[in-house]
This record gives C-alpha cells, structure tokens and sequence, in this order.
C-alpha cells in the first residue's frame, strides 16, 4: 500500500477511533526513516526525565512567571527517580526495531 | 470544600503556567481547593518511556502516585498526558498484584509503596462528574450565549472517559459543560481528528496536514473558538496557526481555549485573569463578543 492511501486510511479511522495516536505512530512505522526518528524522540524523552525529572525546561523566565502568576516554584526529586529502573537499558525488541 | 492533590505536569508548569493559576482560580470559585504534589518528576510522559523502558514508566509513575497517597488526596491532572499515564498505571496496579509487586519492589528503594487508595482524576472529570453541571450553571454571571463553542477532547484524554461517560467512543460531557456556561456547539466533521503532537518532532508533514483540516473545518462551521484540555493539543492548534501562517503563508483565525478559561469568561473572570494574552492564536474576537471591549495582545 502507498503512503499516501495509508494515511487516508489512518486519518478516516482516527475520525471514528479513540486511539488516533496509535494509528499515528503505526502510521510512521511504516517509514523507516520516521521509525528511526520515533525511536531516537522516544530516548531522548526518557533520558531527559531520568537525568531531569522532567522533559521541558525550567527557566529563569518560566520561575519569574509562575511568581507573577501567584504559582509556587517548581519542586521535583530528580534523586529518587535515579533510584529507580532506568531506560538506558533498552528493551531487546526496540533493538531489534531499529 | 474538595481538596485534590494537583499534578499540574511538566508542559502546563513550564510552558502554559497560566492555565494551572487559571485552573486554581476558578476551581477556589467553585469551592475545589487544590495542593501542589511536592518532590514529583514528569508523569512520566504516556508514549516515549513506555515503548524505551515499560518498567521504568510504571515505576515513575507509581512514585508521582505514592506522593498523593501520602497526601491522602485523589489526583487531579490538567494535561491529558499526565492523566493517561496516571491513570493506566494507577489502574492496572490495582488490578494486576504480579506488576503491583514488582513494582513496589522498585519503590522500595526509596521507601515508598503502591497501596491503590486513591483515583486520578482529570480536570474534565472534575468537572462533570464531582462538581456537575448543574452547580456549575449557579456561577455562571455571564452567559455565553452568543458563543459558538467547537471542542476536542484529544486522544490520552480517551482512557479516562470509561468511568463518566455512557459511551466513550461518543463522548458528550464537553459539550454538557460548555452548554451550562450558555454556549452553543459547533460541530465539525474533524472533532476526533488527532493533532498529531507526537509527530511534531518526526514528520511535519503529517503534523501540518492534521492541524489545517481541522482549522479549515472549524472555520468553515464559524466556531468563535475551539476548546479543549491537553497543553500538547493546545501548543499545535495555537502555535501550529503561527508556523502555517509562516511557512505556508495561510492564515486562520481560531482562537484556542483551555476549559477553565473558558470556564473563567463565563463566572465573573475577565480575559487578562483567565491569561488569554499569553495565546498566540488570535483571541481579540472572541475577548470582544464575550466581553465587548477589544483587548491588545501580547506576542
């Protein structure tokens, strides 16, 4: 099947489907290239949260506008999540994946 | 008064602050008190760590629940994410005692354990479900009746709808709500359309192709604003309008709302409280037919 007729495939069913992400990402399955940049996205994500206990960026400007907002800082617990199993190791089935 | 234990999660704290002092604003108007989790990490997020390293996703998100349970408080999320991680996890330990093992084998390590007292709730069910329609319509000082209102509920947010929807595949309780603020729904061919925020960072293509049918959609329907609850679908409808306009030179107009905001305009807070002038998406429209006054934005 194209591309093309797989995404219209995909994009209908998404309409009628709750799981129109997973039909997404097994839409990018099919091209190796998009696998390739799903999977190395996906190590990306997963290091940033065990090195930072979180995925986006704390910045000066995002401290002083949560004080603006009357918002409390940012308080997470990077140590713990060290602790525990780590995505480093990754599983044998994305190895083979990739 | 409620009280929850609030996840706010790592895109809404960082990026869409407002919407979490939005959420606080109006849930103290409607008697919901809300504390922060303190010492919590990224949910973690429901796609990435899951497919690297499940084992690692389960025991993150089971440490971010042992902190409310130790609070002795349910969890309310405001990003769709959060919820579908917090809830699958929180459900499936509950249900399956091998994984609740395991797991706690892991949490042992940092002196905590998985007991499964408490639910995660999303904001929308909050809303629907402890706080109702009906009480809801008690606060509204300003109808939204000349408001044409479309929604999407999102794809994580779908977990979740079993426990307060009749048929989740058919979901309503958006439109109930947004119908007790006084404000008509605008249906749209693309409702259940992803808006593809997980191929953001992949395949542009596909991520700009998802995003326009829908912006072309709800402006052929006329709809004042589209509303919704995840901070990923927000970031692609209302920046997403801004890189198409760059890239492709295609301009739409689609103001894009959080549900407390909208929530906010229609209980007696006015736009700069509910933080629409942090929106990239044009909302001057919809600030002038709700509050009749134009309002500057800020870029």
């Amino acid at each position: 099947m194209k591309l093309y007729s797989l995404i219209q495939f995909y994009r209908k069913k998404a309409k009628k489907s709750p799981n129109a992400l997973l039909t997404l990402c097994s839409l990018m399955s099919t091209r190796s290239n998009d696998l390739s940049a799903f999977i190395i996205h996906c190590k990306e994500m997963s290091s940033a949260i065990e090195k930072e206990g979180i995925t986006t960026n704390i910045t000066n400007f995002t401290e002083r506008r949560r004080k603006n907002l009357g918002l409390p800082p940012i308080e997470l617990n990077k140590d713990d999540v060290k602790k525990l199993p780590s995505s480093v190791k990754v599983t044998k089935e994305t190895e083979e994946e990739e | 008064m409620k009280e929850y234990a609030f996840f706010p999660g790592c895109t809404i704290s960082t990026r869409f602050p407002h919407f979490e002092s939005t959420t606080m604003k109006v849930l103290k108007k409607l008697d919901v008190e809300l504390k922060h989790i303190k010492d919590w990490t990224c949910c973690p997020e429901p796609l990435s760590i899951h497919m690297v390293n499940s084992e690692s996703w389960y025991a993150i998100a089971a440490r971010n629940i042992c902190l409310a349970e130790e609070m002795g408080l349910n969890i309310l999320t405001v990003c769709s994410g959060c919820n579908s991680t917090l809830f699958r996890v929180n459900e499936e330990l509950k249900k399956d005692a091998k994984l609740r093992t395991k797991v706690n084998n892991y949490l042992e390590k940092i002196g905590k354990q998985f007991r499964g007292t408490i639910e995660i709730k999303s904001i929308l069910r909050v809303l629907y479900e402890d706080i109702g329609e009906e009480e809801i319509k008690k606060h509204v000082t300003k109808s939204l009746d000349n408001i044409k209102v479309a929604v999407h509920y999102g794809c994580h947010i779908f977990d979740e709808l079993k426990e307060f929807e009749e048929n989740p595949q058919d979901p309503q309780s958006v439109q109930k709500l947004v119908k007790a603020l006084g404000a008509e729904i605008a249906d749209y061919p693309s409702k259940m359309l992803c808006c593809s925020g997980f191929a953001r960072n992949i395949n542009e293509e596909i991520t700009f192709m998802n995003i326009e049918e829908k912006l072309i959609d709800l402006t052929t329907v006329k709809a004042d604003c589209l509303v919704l609850m995840c901070p990923n679908c927000f970031l692609q409808y209302d920046l997403g309008q801004v890189s198409i306009r760059q890239k492709f030179k295609r301009i739409y107009k689609v103001p894009i709302i959080y549900l407390t905001q909208l929530l906010g305009l229609a209980i007696g807070f006015n736009s700069q409280e509910m933080g629409l002038n942090f929106h990239r998406s044009p909302t001057d429209s919809l600030i002038k037919k709700i509050e009749g006054i134009p309002v500057l934005e800020v870029s």
